[in-house]
């Protein structure tokens, strides 16, 4: 680091700005450094925040010069429209399941993962591997295997054991639990290295006086590494829950929403509305109704939970 | 070099005017460019840009950009946001209820401003084009579009199977159910081919409708009248083919692959899925086609886009779309695009024009689709019908499955679609 | 109860014939589960090697008969996958030097700078955190259109050229920076510019890494934005275009199967090669919340 010479060299008298102008330059400075930042989440990411809400407020068609003010109107059409509830209660079946399955599925992995083992980080990466592929080309993949003809992979395992063909994607009670098995298939990694993290991060301390005082691997477990693991499964279930919530990529990948709308769900209902019947202002309405359902379960979920929680001290 | 200072202004306002010639719009003499937005891919994109090509050399005033756009979904998308930045084409291909819709938003001119203008059609030459056409066309009694590329619905049969067989292609309902019995095959248990497929969407539907002397709308067009006791009976004789003569199956795909590979005997499809059969079969035999069975009336749905100029293009840019529009639905171009893309021919002066006849001689399967226009029906052309659509194939897809009655799910589906209309304005 | 810190005697003991045996049930499950986890991948591969005649075949064939390669080369040339390529590539990259940067600055500036408001821009910052980007959609969307950026390069990527989960993983490690190399370089005469990008940018490559590997990720993978701003194969990035060639080609598994292993393959390849940064970077991002 170069030294400031010229401060101290000979001849040059400093000159030290008053304080109150040194304030400002450093504010201005600051502004400077997080300029880009604002500019760009101000536009895109806060300001269309509230934009929407004034969009819901409308009935605007985006050709239609008129746009009148119609209130709640939107809101209200919403919750009395078939299909958007109908979206509602598909998503809400498919975040509870696939969480519900998902976590404990992961922490299981993770568990045994976290032993000493050769080949543990082959596993992990294995299981890690779908997390980085593309839900584009995951999709047309399981697409291909869940045909429902006897050329799908699946149901020629299916026959190996004797069970006829399913028709999976295209049959309304299958459809669902498909596209959820496809969710867990693709989260699993990540959600297995957030809880292996959370394992590594617990101190071998409290495992040596466990054992100290006898306990067994099933007490270690809900003694020592379940509530020291909490922060971490807290973590991960509000993600899971606020990311199950806005699904949206598989089912209009595997299923187009179908069929008879069992996988319609409320990103899909808000694209719909929105970019194909062009219904700008009843789109908007449905994404502050996410908006809402995802704040209130996130709430619901502190308030439940966060108490459960315990941190290292 | 030195170049004092008068040279340098001189040189400085020869860059200027020389880059002010190419930034600037043409002026009077310079040619009138227009874009035409489509979504015709496949083996019809060097169809429309052959017949592009020709009108901009016969016009040396006037060069048409054809802009393939994506599927008529992505078309529709495209178009609604370029109305709405104010930055649309000239010319737009567009499906009836589209058309609604932009008249309403006003962005779309009158074609009937045209035809009736000076360089416009003279009554011989509009009612040259065929009625049904033109009625899909109109609008309040005013002609806002044209119709460019329009196809109907007829039925493809493997002509070999049916051939080896004796039988004739179906003319009725009751010959449809006894072909598709004859033709359905079982071995070891399992179907290997049906008679028919049952395509669980809206078009299957509304064609048993209209055949059965249903209609789509009640006089006076406030409620829809698809749930009739015409269509329930349609719809049932669909579901009963599947499930309880179990001499078609269900599918919600294109059924040319099934078709080919000889899982399926007949469907129904509009012209130019004709060339897709043609690739999927590859020769392996003869396609035959023939009309829409029918119970009650022979009909068939009319399908297909016309084209409509944009408000917002300029006047001359408008005249020059005018010309173009004029050019590809006259006799000569409508027949070669009949020729090469199966869609229909938009004038009775094509049909029966020596080329046409001639090929026909040549290819008389296509004879069934041409004759197929004299009783082919329109849907409502209003904006709503889009959404009706996807609402009815929703009601198709739960009585097909078994969720519903056919009575019960095209009851509820006219439910929604009345209130629909009722929000029309 | 007082313990004693002496080891116990339980864990001096050698593995035993018991554990050896929970060991390889372990191996077992473990093994068991990542042939689940990997049977997709084997049925894109098989499928993409495999001649059109044996893939609709009763029974199931598992392996194909040759190595069907021209379907790669049909699948290539059925749609211009080259620059369904070039786009993701220039988007993505292009945001991950963008969110760098503006995280960089912006994390830097709200764990090392004093300035007005700097609690208040935080936590407004952070709230749009809570609310889904779907909310975000229409309203984008018509600003897009009417600044007549639909179907261009600005509209993919201006928007996603900042990341409030950035910002705040670059000012969590900032923060951790000591004072005393602040101070020492003020003393120097360094200023806050001149720290970030000489003094603190080095000492946070693995924050670096972390935030551009996932904000790459992210933005290779996007699908619902990309899909409503891009209408013409131009512009789509490799997302959107496998999207629209399964809907034009969704008969033939073969193409489908071919586009998609090579459109998996380079992030495949890049995570194989940079697998230890890609997994702490997902458990760091796990922890620090």
């Amino acid at each position: 680091m170069p030294a400031l010479e010229a401060a101290s060299g000979p001849g040059v008298i400093p000159r030290v700005p008053s304080r109150r102008v040194r304030r400002l330059l450093e504010n201005l400075e600051a502004y400077a450094f997080l300029l880009p930042a604002i500019v760009v989440l101000g536009v895109f990411h806060l300001f269309p925040i509230v934009f929407a809400f004034f969009i819901s407020l409308l009935k605007w068609n985006m050709i239609d010069p008129v746009r009148p003010y119609v209130g709640l109107a939107n809101y209200v059409q919403a919750l009395q429209d078939d299909k958007f509830r109908t979206a509602l209660g598909n998503t809400t079946y498919y975040a509870f399941v696939s969480v519900g399955l998902a976590i404990p599925l992961a922490l299981f992995f993770a568990v045994l993962l976290n032993r000493k083992l050769r080949g543990m980080s082959w596993y992990r990466t294995a299981f890690f591997i779908p997390h980085v592929t593309s839900l584009a080309a995951a999709a047309m993949v399981w697409h291909w295997l869940y045909n429902p003809d006897q050329f799908g992979l699946l149901n020629y395992l299916l026959d190996k054991v004797g069970i006829p063909p399913q028709r999976w994607l295209l049959d309304p009670l299958q459809a669902m639990p498909a596209i959820i098995a496809v969710s867990i298939w693709s989260s699993l990694g990540r959600d297995i290295v957030i809880f292996l993290a959370g394992l590594q991060s617990i101190s071998q301390d409290y495992y040596e006086a466990a054992q100290i005082d006898g306990a067994n691997n099933w007490q270690l477990f809900r003694h020592v590494t379940w509530p020291l693991l909490s922060p971490t499964t807290y973590f991960i279930l509000i993600i899971s829950m606020i990311g199950a919530f806005k699904i949206f990529a598989l089912p209009l990948f595997l299923t187009g929403g179908g069929p008879i709308s069992k996988t319609l769900t409320i990103v899909y209902s808000i694209y719909q509305q929105g970019f194909q019947y062009f219904r700008m202002g009843y789109a908007s309405a449905q994404a502050y109704t996410l908006f809402a359902i995802i704040f209130l379960i996130t709430m619901l979920q502190r308030r439940v939970l966060a108490h459960r929680v315990h941190y290292d001290i | 070099m030195q170049v004092g200072r008068r040279g340098f202004l001189r040189i400085a306002a020869a860059v200027l005017l020389l880059t002010a010639s190419l930034i600037l719009p043409a002026g009077a003499g310079g040619p009138v460019t227009i874009t035409f937005w489509h979504g015709m891919s496949g083996v019809l994109n060097p169809a429309i840009d052959e017949l592009t090509n020709d009108f901009n050399k016969l016009n040396p005033g006037i060069v048409v950009n054809a802009q393939y756009q994506g599927t008529y979904g992505t078309l529709n998308q495209k178009l609604v946001a370029a109305v709405a930045a104010g930055s649309p084409p000239t010319i737009t291909q567009l499906f009836p209820n589209w058309a609604d819709q932009l008249i309403q938003a006003k962005a779309i001119v009158p074609m009937e401003n045209f035809i009736k203008g000076p360089d416009g059609l003279s009554a011989e030459e509009l009612s040259d084009i065929f009625p049904i056409l033109r009625q899909e066309s109109t609008f309040n009694g005013v002609m806002w579009t044209m119709p460019f590329n329009k196809s109907l619905y007829i039925l493809f049969y493997n002509e070999d199977l049916f051939k080896q067989n004796n039988l004739k292609p179906p003319a009725t309902w009751d010959d449809l159910l006894n072909v598709s019995k004859a033709l359905t095959k079982e071995e070891g248990g399992r179907t290997t081919r049906y008679g028919f497929v049952v395509r669980p969407t809206t078009d299957y539907f509304l064609l048993m409708l209209i055949t059965n002397g249903g209609d789509f709308l009640k006089p006076g067009g406030k409620e829809v009248a698809f749930n009739s006791p015409a269509g329930v009976e349609g719809l049932q004789f669909l579901i009963d083919l599947v499930q309880k003569q179990k001499v078609a199956y269900v599918l919600n795909a294109f059924a040319d692959a099934d078709f080919a590979a000889g899982k399926v005997a007949m469907y129904f499809v509009t012209n130019p899925g004709l060339a897709f059969a043609r690739a999927a079969v590859a020769g392996r035999f003869e396609i035959g086609i023939a009309p829409i069975p029918y119970k009650k009336s022979r009909a068939t749905l009319l399908s297909g886009t016309d084209v409509a100029i944009m408000a917002k293009a300029a006047p001359e840019q408008q005249a020059a779309a005018w010309k173009y529009i004029k050019f590809v639905t006259g006799t000569t171009a409508t027949t070669r695009w009949f020729m090469k893309t199966f869609y229909m021919p938009v004038r009775r002066s094509a049909r029966d024009s020596t080329l046409a006849r001639v090929y026909l001689q040549q290819n008389p399967e296509h004879r069934a689709g041409l004759d197929s226009l004299a009783v082919a029906r329109t849907a409502p052309n209003i904006a709503e019908w889009q959404e009706i659509r996807d609402i009815i194939q929703e009601a198709v897809e739960e009585a097909v499955l078994g969720k519903k009655t056919a009575k019960q799910a095209l009851d509820d589906a006219a439910v929604k679609a009345n209130k629909l209309l009722s929000q029309r304005k | 109860m007082a313990r004693t810190l002496t080891l116990p005697a339980i864990q001096i003991r050698a593995p035993g014939r018991r554990v050896a045996l929970k060991n390889t049930l372990v191996h077992l499950v473990l093994l068991a589960s990542v042939v689940v986890v990997l049977l997709p991948y084997y049925l894109m591969i098989s499928t993409s090697l495999k001649p059109i005649q044996e893939i609709f075949t009763d029974p199931f064939q598992w392996l194909p008969s040759r190595l069907a390669w021209e379907n790669y080369v049909d699948a290539w040339n059925h749609a211009p996958f080259g620059r369904y390529f070039l786009n993701s590539t220039f988007i993505s990259v292009t945001e991950t030097l963008g969110v760098l940067v503006t995280s960089a600055l912006a994390g830097y500036a709200f764990s090392r700078m004093r300035f007005w408001g700097r609690e208040v821009f935080f936590v407004i910052f952070l709230g749009t955190l809570m609310v889904p980007g779907e909310v975000q959609l229409v309203p984008n969307y018509i600003t897009i259109v009417r600044l007549g950026w639909l179907n261009t390069y600005y509209a993919l990527i201006i928007p996603w050229l900042a990341s409030v989960f950035g910002i705040f993983f670059m000012r969590q490690f900032f923060a951790t920076i000591p004072q005393e190399l602040q101070d020492a370089a003020t003393m120097d005469g360094a200023s806050h510019w001149t720290f970030l990008w000489r003094v603190v940018v080095p000492l946070s490559k693995p924050a670096f890494i972390t935030v551009g590997l996932l904000s790459f990720l992210g933005s290779w993978n996007a699908l619902t934005w990309p899909l409503i701003v891009t209408n013409t194969p131009e512009m789509r990035p490799i997302m959107v275009g496998l999207l629209s060639f399964s809907n034009e080609w969704g008969t033939q598994p073969r193409l489908l199967m071919a586009a998609a292993t090579f459109s998996v393959a380079p992030i495949l390849v890049l995570f194989f090669i940079l697998q230890r940064y890609f997994i702490q970077g997902i458990a760091r991002a796990g922890i620090k919340f």
